[in-house]
């Protein structure tokens, strides 16, 4: 593979923050890009080759120039449906730790080793409680991840005494884990109650 | 906030405020934004967080967080960022559908206007991260909407059973919208041929209030939307339904103010006056001021001042958020006082005596009204159609029992001595 090219036809593109997210309308899979991966991403056009499209990732993201880096982001766009052209396989590329340890030495961030991350939506699992758009087992097992960090470092999060005591004594687990749900009209009442609605 | 109960804990206040803060400045135009000056010590991250997604703004909450540059314990950091980039892969997902589903609907001659979800992200928000999504709303014309179902059944999508025994025709005479779901996406559609119930407002259930007057960008379509007054209107109804009770709506409000360039006041009132809605409307405006600080014109204000039930709505919309966002059971209103809470609040809403009188005319007419289930209880021909009024009060004591009654009125004791406690 000379010149690269990405797939572009058939993707909805999106940013947040640092990342760009592909939407591929065609397998209804989303893929997460990293600044890097989308860098590479966005400039491999077929008019490119990889030598210059490492020029692109120094000149954007002062990544230094290396051809592995550019040909670690190429195969996983090719692994994730993402790349038009075909990338050729080298036995003796360097892994992805290595490629981390060589920016890390050259003072650039590890975070800048290019990763693509895919997944699938929606699954019925994901189908959103009210107003949320994410589901409230993911968001509950999240709020976890956050919880225990708590009580591994109290003072980080809460100076008031009586907030640390409550989460601590793990009340808020129970508080925060469930959503109330929504009381409307008198049908909502009933189903409080454990009745039928009124039909 | 203003009149809070005492016993809501001082943290819990605070992290409601926070929220409000970060979504000030979330919505605020960046040259006229005040730092968000945010001390990571004082606030109680779990709470804060949880308050956030209850009320559907996390991606705001992030974006005032990432664009402030304030700095957070690492878990929180990536809680914000994770539940942000799942919401957006998730609306990214609706989106495609609803435009696949316009153009199914457009090619069978089928108008449809999309509420609320990605048409609103993309033209209020001009980014889909920024707004969950739970579902896609369609408004339809009433005389479209079976035709609709059954495009929709023809993609595959099922009726969800909250129906039972009722025909397509009773349902479009009874109720404001139906839903639908996919069974291999987890999609979920609602199709609107009404603004609201008919229990809320008879003259609002009969008007189509969406009339598509322009269109928006969605990736890489266009979708039909109302006029910026209309859309407003048609929020302030929605809110209005769910007594305001996620800040996301109140945010859906102020960008519209934000974004919309020439707004015509004179429209829009004109619009509520019609409807005897003013009240309805000014609450919405007020929310955006108090909650979301967008700023309104000193003629919409003069108006909220002049109108003296309204201090008394925000403070009821202020209590139920908080009460719902801290989840605390002991906190909350009790959940069967919830219940009446939302009919004594549509009466506070509503104006003239002649529409209150109707508002509680409708709701216990709608109770004791003959169903399609007390027919099948209890078949009676069409000539003797009357009796049915008599099977209805039958088979509801005998489905209910005696227990129900006193159930329900202690429910409702414990919860007005639990209020007056606070």
């Amino acid at each position: 593979m000379t010149r690269p090219l990405a797939r572009k036809d058939g993707l909805y593109v999106e940013q947040i923050a640092d990342e760009v997210i592909l939407y591929d309308k065609g397998t209804h899979k989303a893929h997460c890009l990293n600044k890097t991966a989308a860098a590479v991403w966005e400039a491999a056009d077929g008019t490119r080759t990889v030598e210059e499209l490492a020029g692109v990732l120094e000149a954007k993201l002062n990544i230094p120039k290396d051809r592995d880096i550019v040909l670690l982001a190429l195969e996983q766009l090719q692994s994730t449906g993402l790349l038009s052209s075909e990338v050729s396989a080298e036995s003796d590329r360097p892994s992805r730790r290595q490629i981390g340890r060589k920016l890390a030495m050259a003072g650039v961030s590890a975070s800048l080793v290019p990763v693509i991350a895919s997944v699938l939506a929606p699954t019925p699992a994901m189908a959103s409680s009210p107003g949320t758009g994410v589901s409230k087992s993911i968001y509950v097992k999240d709020l976890g991840i956050v919880n225990s960090d708590i009580a591994d470092n109290p003072k980080q999060y809460l100076t008031s005494k009586s907030a640390q005591d409550d989460y601590l004594k793990g009340l808020v687990d129970g508080v925060h884990g469930d959503f109330a749900d929504g009381v409307t009209d008198f049908n909502d009442a009933l189903k409080v109650l454990g009745l039928p609605p009124l039909s | 906030m203003s009149g809070q109960p005492d016993s809501i804990p001082n943290y819990s206040l605070a992290s409601y405020n926070v929220v409000l803060r970060c979504l000030r400045y979330a919505l605020a135009p960046v040259a006229e934004r005040s730092p968000l000056d945010l001390k990571p010590a004082e606030v109680a991250w779990p709470e804060f967080l949880s308050i956030a997604q209850q009320h559907g703004v996390v991606p705001l909450v992030n974006l005032a967080i990432n664009q402030s540059e304030s700095v957070l314990p690492d878990a929180v950091a990536w809680w914000l960022s994770e539940q942000s980039r799942r919401g957006l892969v998730h609306n990214l997902s609706l989106s495609s559908e609803l435009l696949d589903l316009l153009d199914a609907f457009s090619k069978a001659g089928l108008t449809a206007v999309p509420f609320k979800g990605p048409a609103l992200a993309a033209s209020l928000y001009g980014n889909l991260s920024l707004r969950p999504i739970a579902d896609l709303d369609l408004f339809v014309s009433r005389k479209d909407a079976l035709s609709c179902v059954t495009l929709l059944q023809e993609r595959g999508y099922v009726l969800a059973d909250r129906f039972p025994g009722l025909s397509p025709k009773q349902i479009f005479r009874g109720s404001k919208d139906i839903d639908l779901t996919h069974p291999d996406t987890g999609i979920h559609v609602e199709l609107h041929w009404a603004a609201c119930e008919p229990e809320f407002d008879r003259r609002l259930f009969e008007a189509e209030l969406w009339t598509p007057a322009t269109t928006a960008r969605l990736l890489d379509g266009q979708v039909p939307l109302p006029r910026a007054e209309d859309l407003l209107f048609l929020l302030s109804i929605h809110g209005a339904r769910h007594r305001w009770q996620c800040l996301k709506w109140i945010c859906d409000v102020a960008v519209l103010l934000r974004v919309s360039e020439h707004f015509d006041w004179d429209y829009l009132l004109e619009r509520a006056d019609r409807f005897s809605r003013r009240r309805m409307l000014l609450l919405s405006l007020l929310l955006a001021e108090r909650l979301a600080g967008m700023p309104l014109p000193p003629r919409v204000l003069q108006l909220i001042q002049d109108d003296r039930k309204l201090d008394g709505l925000l403070q009821q919309v202020e209590l139920l958020q908080l009460s719902r966002a801290i989840c605390a059971p002991e906190l909350s209103v009790d959940a069967v006082l919830e219940g009446a809470g939302s009919e004594v609040f549509r009466f506070r809403i509503t104006e003239g005596f002649g529409n209150q009188a109707a508002l509680i005319a409708r709701f216990f007419l709608t109770r004791i009204r003959p169903t399609a289930e007390d027919q099948r209880y209890f078949a009676l021909p069409a000539m003797l159609a009357p009796g049915r009024w008599l099977v209805r009060p039958i088979r509801l004591c005998l489905q209910y029992g005696p227990g129900t009654i006193v159930r329900l009125s202690s429910r409702l004791r414990a919860g007005l001595a639990r209020t007056k406690s606070r």
